[in-house]
């Protein structure tokens, strides 16, 4: 876990491994992102602001097809997309450029994500050094991560 | 609770509309508040205590949150009610909120979790609210340096 502490974060984006725990109800850390989820729900029950998502080029990676009909009912909690828009993807594409080609798409836009969302961030990532590796590279501040 | 044909229909419904967002149609309709709240609002307005622009975008904020918060119960009984064992307990739920919100006691899980027993044993109304148990693993951690 990072050292910095912001304050509350107001955006609050899942990597492609904590996409995996969410979805699969056998994944080791399915329930933690059950007690996420339900930590959402009492936030929005109590009239509280954040923003909880996924860029939508992690969810290409992580499969995640949310019309899927015979999908379990998690697919469908109200997870906001963070769409790849046209000011969004010249980020990831400059993102891209300086960090080489080390840095993968979904990274590219989980990167353009933290640009365009409001801060302070919280990422929940199965690989925290890596994620924290791209953050300080971005020259971001206020952004935590979480290991899930 | 497992949902019945009508209530299926009725939920599906529901997601769709939500799903649908921003870029519904919003016929022309005007919200009835109370003089009062509009001119507290403008005055919160011009001291800078809310970036809230208009009483619609207070409106919507708070019909948002409230479908949000309507949408994950339903999602999440209906996935339980399938996955019993995917339910997670006060403590796990209250160390996701700590961690939310970037509160110091977020690293401290055993204290939430000694907190969420606490409660349990002397207060079990309050024993699934989570604010109830970071509240009470505060006091915890406080003692434990005074």
């Amino acid at each position: 876990m990072s050292t910095n502490r912001p304050n509350k974060p107001r955006t609050i984006l899942l990597d492609n491994a904590a996409i995996g725990a969410l979805l699969n109800p056998a994944h080791p850390q399915h329930r933690r992102l059950m007690a996420i989820a339900e930590a959402q729900r009492h936030e929005r029950s109590r009239k509280r602001n954040v923003s909880l998502g996924v860029p939508l080029a992690i969810r290409v990676e992580a499969k995640w097809d949310r019309t899927k009909p015979d999908a379990a009912a998690v697919n469908r909690l109200p997870l906001h997309d963070f769409p790849l828009t046209a000011k969004s993807t010249n980020v990831a594409a400059r993102l891209r450029e300086q960090l080489g080609v080390g840095l993968s798409v979904p990274d590219a836009h989980l990167g353009a994500t933290l640009h365009e969302t409001e801060g302070p961030h919280l990422i929940y990532t199965s690989d925290e050094p890596y994620v924290e590796a791209m953050v300080g590279n971005l020259g971001l501040t206020n952004v935590t991560t979480r290991l899930i | 609770m497992a949902l019945k044909g009508k209530d299926r229909k009725k939920r599906d419904e529901f997601f769709r509309l939500i799903e649908e967002g921003q870029d519904a149609p919003a016929p022309t309709s005007s919200i009835r508040v109370p003089e009062n709240l509009r001119k507290a609002l403008r005055i919160a307005q011009e001291m800078g205590y809310t970036a809230t622009a208009s009483i619609s975008d207070a409106a919507m904020a708070g019909i948002r949150a409230e479908l949000e918060a309507a949408a994950y119960r339903m999602v999440l009984d209906e996935h339980y009610q399938e996955f019993p064992h995917a339910r997670p307990d006060t403590a796990q739920i209250a160390i996701a909120l700590a961690e939310s919100r970037n509160d110091p006691l977020a690293e401290q899980h055993e204290t939430i979790r000694r907190a969420a027993e606490v409660l349990q044993d002397r207060n079990p109304q309050h024993a699934t609210d989570p604010d109830a148990v970071l509240l009470f693993a505060a006091g915890f951690q406080a003692a434990a340096t005074a």
